[in-house]
């Protein structure tokens, strides 16, 4: 029997977009056709089915909601040899769902993880969460395979297993991939970064872990010192952002420059790529931290926090880090962007040397790990 | 060491109680022990705004309104954060002299209870309980040897002694911290950069290191953990298990571990090397 896989794309096949979706798609687009079979839980998570003509379109899978694609349930066309879970499960009753599947069809079950959050900064997540996740670390103890984004991701989930005391159980193998970047490509050529209308560009959800506050603070320092600069927030409004919210409306009514966009499409983020002067990132904490690589792709500059995935996105060049808790150090490493057109070159230069994983790849090298493809 | 430095007698007429005595006096104006109002909540964001807006130094009603919301309000890393942005890049002394000098000039704290508030080691116990002897003692030793009187807290009034205090050693006596407690712990350690330490004694009696077990306590336990990534060092007697501490600091590598200096403590050991 071929090799194939189950793939769980729950996650995607929703209305709303955040780094889990596009991974979910970008695994349904790059994966080839006759190894893969797409399946999403029913509203009732005790059974699964094909997507729906609507979510093969929220998938990307076509073009229209409305093309002709089965929609009614139907048993697994073949017989599999791996269940892959590409997000964070964290409805016991699907959780539940996947195992006796597995059991049942006597497959290999293999999950994607995205973070450690609610175990790492528990006070930047939702409260209500964490039980869930607590409950999720268990249940991929008891995979076959685990596959991360980042070596960051690997470790914390390593020991978070070792805390667990788990350490007498056959642990899976851990496998980081990486993320692709599959926003359209930049035109060739060096941007501009002797320009005087400056742009600081900042993506993200506004939950607490972005730090939204602390980049706003720092853009208010500059701006009270005389730098001349547009902020420029793209994402949406997030849980606990209260605070951050109302400073901004505060920055607003004092007339500083400042733009926020929500719901953008993909094309609408790679122009504020291509047209911003530096990409601000200073998360507090994250499995990957895909907005550096994206802005990286268009030689734009980034600064974001030393340590974690960040730091391993950083080190390999265009990038200024910074302890994210510092204000003091990221007001400095913004004002020394916006003020050394000589830096921001060296920047860019480096930036447009970075090279980044494609779709194709990154699906490629899960297909390695679950040994469909040498 | 002395266990007279603790007993009852002379805890009763400290000036903590003093302390204790004059926040009682604001209590009617804390609507819950864990949350202000709404109204409390923008007046708060408000009196911040006018004072950051016109650089001016806040009047002993405004500062000591800030600490009723830093003591009732619970976002406290949030708040604190917030509070320390708007204090723009003053330094740790000046942060907590500006605090200071307004509270001096208020009512409400005496010359001489604020004088004793301004101490250099401050032991946060958990809950109300005294001082029971030699288990809890660790951190007190410590202090003792520094020739400093700790102050001694409860949960209810850790977060307004702490920011007041300044202190340059904070030792936590007990890890089972409520959610609360921990986010004060890290929150003031970060305002003040003071060193943290754990007493970890009761360690191995606790459920503090075990995975959750129930969903319920899930959010609790790992903020626990996270606490103890902030954390300078440990101090045990020995019954520790440090290595299950290293595993929890394990958690925390890719943010940068910090070294967690691990102290043996039976008072003699602590006496002769304290550092």
């Amino acid at each position: 029997m071929k090799p194939s896989v189950l793939l769980d794309v729950s996650a995607g096949a929703v209305a709303f977009g955040t780094g889990i979706q596009r991974v979910v798609r970008d695994m349904v687009g790059a994966w080839p056709r006759a190894e893969v079979e797409l399946v999403v839980w029913d509203e009732g998570l005790d059974t699964y089915r094909p997507p729906s003509a609507v979510e093969f379109f929220r998938l990307g899978v076509v073009d229209q909601p409305s093309s002709e694609l089965h929609t009614q349930r139907s048993a697994p066309s073949q017989q599999h040899s791996w269940f892959l879970v590409p997000d964070f499960v964290h409805q016991f009753s699907r959780s539940e769902a996947i195992k006796a599947t597995v059991e049942a069809q006597d497959l290999n079950l293999s999950y994607f993880v995205h973070d450690c959050v609610p175990v790492t900064t528990p006070e930047t997540t939702i409260k209500e969460m964490t039980p869930a996740f607590s409950e999720y670390v268990l249940d991929l103890a008891r995979a076959d395979l685990v596959f991360t984004n980042s070596i960051s991701t690997a470790e914390e989930l390593k020991a978070t297993w070792e805390v667990a005391e788990l350490d007498g159980k056959v642990l899976p193998s851990v496998i980081s991939v990486g993320l692709p970047n599959e926003l359209p490509k930049p035109q060739a050529g060096l941007r501009d970064f002797d320009k005087e209308d400056l742009k600081v560009l900042w993506v993200g959800s506004s939950e607490p872990r972005k730090n939204l506050g602390g980049v706003l603070f720092a853009c208010e320092r500059l701006w009270s010192q005389g730098l001349i600069f547009k902020l420029v927030l793209v994402g949406n409004r997030s849980w606990s952002d209260q605070d951050e919210q109302n400073y901004l409306n505060s920055l607003v009514r004092r007339g500083r420059d400042i733009e926020r966009h929500f719901e953008v499409s993909d094309s609408e983020l790679v122009d504020f790529y291509r047209t911003s002067d530096v990409l601000v990132f200073p998360s507090l904490h994250e499995g990957f931290g895909l907005p550096i690589i994206e802005a990286l792709s268009h030689g734009l500059p980034v600064i974001t926090s030393e340590f974690g995935s960040m730091g391993q996105l950083a080190c390999h060049g265009g990038c200024i880090t910074v302890d994210p808790n510092d204000d003091q150090a990221f007001e400095l490493a913004l004002k020394n962007v916006l003020t050394d057109s000589s830096l921001r070159k060296s920047l860019i230069s480096q930036a447009s040397t970075t090279s980044h994983l494609t779709s194709h790849e990154f699906v490629n090298r899960i297909r390695e790990g679950l040994q469909l493809k040498t | 060491m002395g266990k007279s430095i603790v007993s009852k007698a002379a805890f009763r007429n400290s000036p903590q109680v003093l302390l204790n005595q004059r926040l009682s006096l604001f209590d009617a104006r804390r609507k819950t022990s864990n949350e202000v109002t709404s109204s409390d909540q923008s007046d708060f964001f408000r009196i911040r705004e006018e004072i950051f807006a016109l650089q001016r130094q806040p009047s002993p009603d405004e500062a000591w309104f800030f600490l009723q919301c830093l003591l009732g309000c619970l976002p406290s890393r949030s708040l604190f954060r917030g509070f320390r942005r708007r204090l723009g890049t003053l330094g740790t002394d000046e942060v907590m002299s500006w605090l200071f000098g307004a509270l001096s000039r208020t009512p409400a704290f005496a010359p001489s209870t604020a004088r004793y508030v301004v101490s250099n080691t401050v032991y946060l116990t958990n809950g109300a309980r005294e001082v029971r002897g030699d288990e809890d003692l660790t951190g007190f030793t410590w202090a003792r040897w520094h020739d400093e009187w700790p102050i001694l807290l409860s949960s209810d009034e850790s977060d307004v002694c702490l920011l007041v205090s300044a202190p340059s050693l904070l030792v936590v006596a007990d890890l089972n911290l409520s959610v609360a407690q921990c986010e004060a712990v890290f929150a003031v350690a970060d305002l003040v950069r003071s060193e943290l330490w754990l007493d970890a004694d009761a360690l191995s009696e606790s459920q503090f290191l075990m995975w959750p077990q129930t969903s319920s306590d899930a959010f609790e336990r790992f903020m626990q953990w996270r606490t103890i990534y902030g954390a300078t060092g440990v101090f045990s007697r020995g019954s520790t298990d440090f290595q299950r501490l290293r595993a929890i600091r394990k958690l925390y590598a890719p943010q940068g571990p910090q070294p967690l200096k691990e102290m043996r403590t039976t008072p003699e050991l602590q006496l002769a090397n304290p550092s």
